[in-house]
């Protein structure tokens, strides 16, 4: 099937059944899923996805859809219920697509695609699982069930719109999970580890993936209770990116256009300390998060959204821009129902000067979190809470393990109380962080 | 019948050539799901290498969103067919699946699957005979049939609602939601029958400001049920109760830290046993070990209070389905009664592996997904307290009247969730509304720490989905008042 002709007849079908302005984002590839367990394979899925969504300005009235049946019949007639349903919603003087971005026709290679895996036999595939398995088994007689994974997915996607833009780039995503249990004493706990890359030959062997998946869980039967305190609490870089996802959420156009973040209206102010500089950047070589264009065919770039602590920018796509009076940061998020929301791409803080081994040293009693399990944040109010999991630091140094216990706070208290920041920061997933310093959070225990 | 189809039925036949899969759902031809002889073909090609069982899912779906916000509405559509290829051969699974239904790429689809057997032995396919889906949710204005405009006007008029309740309410995003899809299953075992299903919801979200303190409300209903559930919970009914919501938490005030006494409000308990302990009765969880009830049947797992349930007949709820997505008719179990764990909940595949047959509980997201154990409609059954009493029976502790995101670790038992509204009980009486409050227990111990039930069984707004494994289902749960001995609460009051 020729997808680029498909979404290129799209457009001009969409225009002819009287959109002012169409845009189709297709996005097409190969999946394969292989999971492990004593051994054995247990599922194997292999795939080839496709998934078309078409948006539709009539005006400044706009309606989308999501089809997955291209015969030409039903590509009709969703055009034209898509065109007709756009006539029914209101006027928003902000909807239209973004202005043709004359600066740059090339798509940048990222370097985001390898299709090596496509090479690799299942049954490779399935040999390497099983050694991850053994491996995770033979670090501690302790270790008493292994589940492992392997997924590969292999992506184009195409940004056609009546503005004469055709964008495509393809990616891809190797990612291998190990998960285990450990037991002892009637006591057992989960230890878990994975890995997300862009290309195969850089996933690490599955030695070191079982080792640091088995040696979590064993650490956690010897978790005790701690009592409900307030604290100093160091955040272990290679976790605390998930950490940002709130602060990433602070500063989404979406949330900032419905009056629904705190930071709404506060850019030039000085929202946090001089140590905090926030980034998101799409164009950076080989991300996770990274991609040539955004969900609406907008280059990405590199934004800097925290400087110095001073709110600087926040993250927008064409229509959270226009409603601000701002400009698109690229930023555009394509949802599976076809929405355009805002996302980010590679995320994080800004490394600082200290050693993470400094930090710890810096703290005679306090937590170091290495492991967050939920997230219910409410960017309104700021307030957030989470489950931990970590180590108990006494004296400078790293000492027992904690069992979950609940850090709860504020976030716009806690920008302003980061003390200490580390100068380990790795960019292994699209929300990254270096280890930093809290000065106090209320750490709920028993 | 038993072996693949011979090259020159195939090729008389020609199924290259059949009209595209419309749906009734969408405008043209109508044709419901595969022909019996496409999806003989496809069956015989699943088991080409061997394998006990074979399965052929087709879906087709038609869904409409509305968004309203500052008086600007948004509506998308999503018009999404494929089919589903499932080989189980012992203990492997094989699946494969595809949005192009032209044969040829449905019969790659299927070879895809088969690879898992791979020589091993064979299973003979069964003649199909259908049945028939049994019908629990009667629907009375089905919402394919009703135009988008009176959609419209009911988001429409709980926003008018919501701004006329209290001028403090300064932003309301009202959402309605449809969905209406027909399955049709059919495997090796002569299994071939279909379903039609209907969801639809309506919510909605205001923010009171007021100098500088805000709060946000909520309120939705839903379920299998047409437009008449609208007639009955008017959208100016539940725009109040969400600005109430919005202006309570307006003026709430820091939750206090530590173990106390939780008393769940009717109807916003049953989330908590759905995730604390639902999930550990799915035989999934069972079958590997990871779950803390294996091999606990028979044995006292709670208090004597407890009677817990997973209903798949009641009328009309979210979590309500005629069959699950393996075909096998919808039904209620009692999986805990009276503190003694009486049942687990199955899907086909864990039934084979385990010598028993599926409860209907094997759920998928959409035919992209291999189906696993869902939960339908969990709840714990009434008792026979009174609320009043039991509110009064706390000198302090925490009444909660809504919980919102919440995980627990199935292997550690250890659970929290974040509730999204909830008060402080002081002397036995509900007081002040407390923010920023979470609920930290252990699912190995909460049925134990239920000391009282109330009579008031309530099941929740019918806009849940539950989540497992990277899938999401619809659901919904239900409870009485209940309180808990104690529990951890992560608040900021040391």
């Amino acid at each position: 099937m020729d997808y680029y002709t498909l979404a290129i007849d799209m457009v001009k079908k969409a225009q002819r059944a009287g959109a002012s302005q169409s845009e189709v984002c297709l996005q097409f590839g190969t999946y394969f899923s292989l999971n492990v367990h004593k051994g054995q394979v247990e599922v194997l899925t292999n795939a080839r996805p496709r998934i078309l969504t078409l948006r539709v300005f009539c005006g400044n009235r706009m309606s989308f859809g999501t089809l997955s049946n291209f015969t030409p019949v039903i590509v009709n007639n969703f055009v034209e219920d898509i065109v007709t349903s756009a006539r029914l919603t209101e006027s928003d003087p902000f909807n239209g697509l973004p202005e043709p971005d004359l600066s740059s026709v090339q798509v940048q290679d990222l370097k985001l695609y390898d299709p090596s895996g496509e090479h690799i036999s299942i049954d490779e595939k399935i040999d390497w699982l099983k050694e991850m398995e053994a491996a995770a088994y033979a670090v501690d007689e302790k270790i008493t069930q292994v589940h492992s994974c392997y997924q590969e997915a292999l992506n184009t996607t195409l940004v056609v719109n009546s503005e004469t833009v055709f964008r495509e780039f393809s990616g891809s995503v190797y990612k291998v999970s190990c998960k285990t249990i450990a037991s002892s004493d009637g006591r057992r706990q989960t230890g878990n580890y994975s890995v997300m890359k862009r290309y195969l030959k850089e996933l690490p062997c599955p030695t070191e993936i079982a080792t640091k998946a088995a040696q979590q869980g064993l650490r956690q039967l010897k978790a005790r209770k701690v009592a409900t305190q307030k604290v100093p609490v160091i955040f272990e870089g290679k976790v605390a990116g998930k950490f940002w996802l709130w602060i990433s959420r602070l500063l989404n156009g979406d949330f900032i256009q419905n009056k629904k973040s705190f930071l709404q209206g506060k850019l030039g102010t000085e929202i946090a300390k001089k140590n905090v500089t926030v980034i998101d950047d799409g164009t950076i070589l080989g991300g996770i998060g990274s991609s040539p264009f955004d969900g609406e065919g907008v280059s990405t770039q590199k934004t800097v959204l925290i400087k110095q602590g001073i709110l600087n920018s926040y993250l927008h796509n064409t229509y959270t821009a226009r409603v601000t009076g701002a400009k698109t940061t690229g930023n555009a998020l394509r949802m599976a129902n076809g929405a355009v929301k805002v996302g980010y791409s590679n995320f994080y803080l800004q490394p600082g000067e200290d050693k993470p081994e400094d930090l710890i040293k810096s703290v005679k009693n306090g937590f170091y979190v290495t492991n967050m399990l939920i997230e219910g944040g409410d960017a309104a109010s700021g307030n957030y809470s989470t489950g931990a999991r970590g180590l108990w630091i006494e004296n400078g140094e790293l000492t027992y393990p904690v069992e979950e216990v609940t850090i709860a706070g504020n976030l716009s208290e806690l920008l302003k109380q980061i003390e200490m920041i580390g100068n380990d920061l790795s960019l292994e997933w699209a929300l990254a962080s270096p280890t930093f310093k809290v000065a106090a959070l209320t750490v709920s225990g028993k | 019948m038993s072996k693949s189809a011979p090259q020159d039925v195939e090729n008389k036949f020609n199924p290259e050539q059949s009209n595209p899969s419309l749906s009734c759902l969408y405008r043209g031809n109508t044709r419901n799901g595969l022909s019996e002889r496409e999806i003989e073909i496809l069956l015989s090609v699943a088991l080409e290498q061997g394998g006990n069982f074979a399965e052929i899912y087709w879906e087709c779906s038609k869904g409409c969103s509305l968004e309203l916000s500052k008086g600007v509405l948004e509506a998308n559509h999503s018009y999404l067919e494929g089919v589903g290829i499932r080989v189980i051969c012992e203990e492997k699974t094989g699946y494969s699946y595809s949005n192009d239904l032209s044969f040829s790429k449905l019969k790659e689809a299927s070879r895809t699957a088969a690879r898992i057997a791979r020589g091993a032995q064979k299973v003979n396919i069964i003649r199909f005979i259908p049945t028939e889906a049994p019908s629990y949710s009667p629907i009375i204005h089905l919402p394919s049939k009703n135009s988008l405009q009176s959609k419209v006007n009911l988001m429409k008029r709980a926003e008018s609602a919501a701004y006329r309740y209290d001028s403090r309410i300064k932003n309301i995003q009202v959402y309605y939601d449809e969905q209406e899809k027909e399955i049709q299953v059919a495997n090796s075992e002569g299994l071939l029958i279909t379903d039609h299903q209907t969801l639809c919801m309506l919510y909605m979200r205001p923010i009171v400001q007021e100098n500088g303190r805000a709060g946000q409300g909520w309120a939705g209903d839903g379920g299998r049920i047409g437009m008449e559930l609208f007639q009955q919970r008017t959208p100016e009914e539940l725009a109040a109760e969400a600005s109430e919501y919005a202006l309570v938490r307006m003026q709430s005030i820091e939750a206090p830290a530590g173990m106390l006494p939780v008393v769940l409000a009717a109807g916003c308990g049953g989330i908590l046993f759905h995730e604390a302990i639902g999930h550990s009765l799915e035989a999934d969880r069972i079958r590997s070990g990871s779950s803390m009830y294996t091999g606990c049947l028979s044995q006292k797992v709670a208090s004597e209070l407890c009677t817990l349930v997973d209903d798949a007949t009641i009328p009309n709820l979210r979590g309500t389905i005629n069959i699950d997505d393996e075909g096998t008719p919808g039904q209620r179990k009692v999986l805990i009664e009276k503190g003694v764990l009486k049942k687990y909940m199955y899907d086909k595949f864990n039934a084979m592996r385990m010598g028993t047959s599926s409860t209907g509980n094997g759920r998928r997201q959409s035919y992209r997904y291999v189906p696993n154990p869902r939960m339908t409609n969990m709840f714990l059954d009434a008792g026979e307290d009174d609320t009043e009493d039991i509110i009064k029976s706390v000198p302090k502790g925490i009444y909660v009247k809504h919980i919102g995101a919440g995980s627990m670790n199935p292997t550690s038992g250890r659970f929290t969730f974040t509730v999204t509204d909830g008060y402080l009980i002081e002397s036995g009486k509900i007081t002040y509304p407390i923010k920023g409050a979470t609920l930290i227990g252990n699912a190995a111990e909460i049925l134990h720490q239920v000391t009282r039930v109330g009579a008031d069984l309530k099941f929740d707004q019918n806009t849940g989905n539950c989540g497992k494994d990277g899938q999401e289902v619809p659901a919904s749960t239900g409870s009485p008042t209940v309180k808990i001995a104690q529990m951890t609460i992560g608040g900021t009051v040391v």
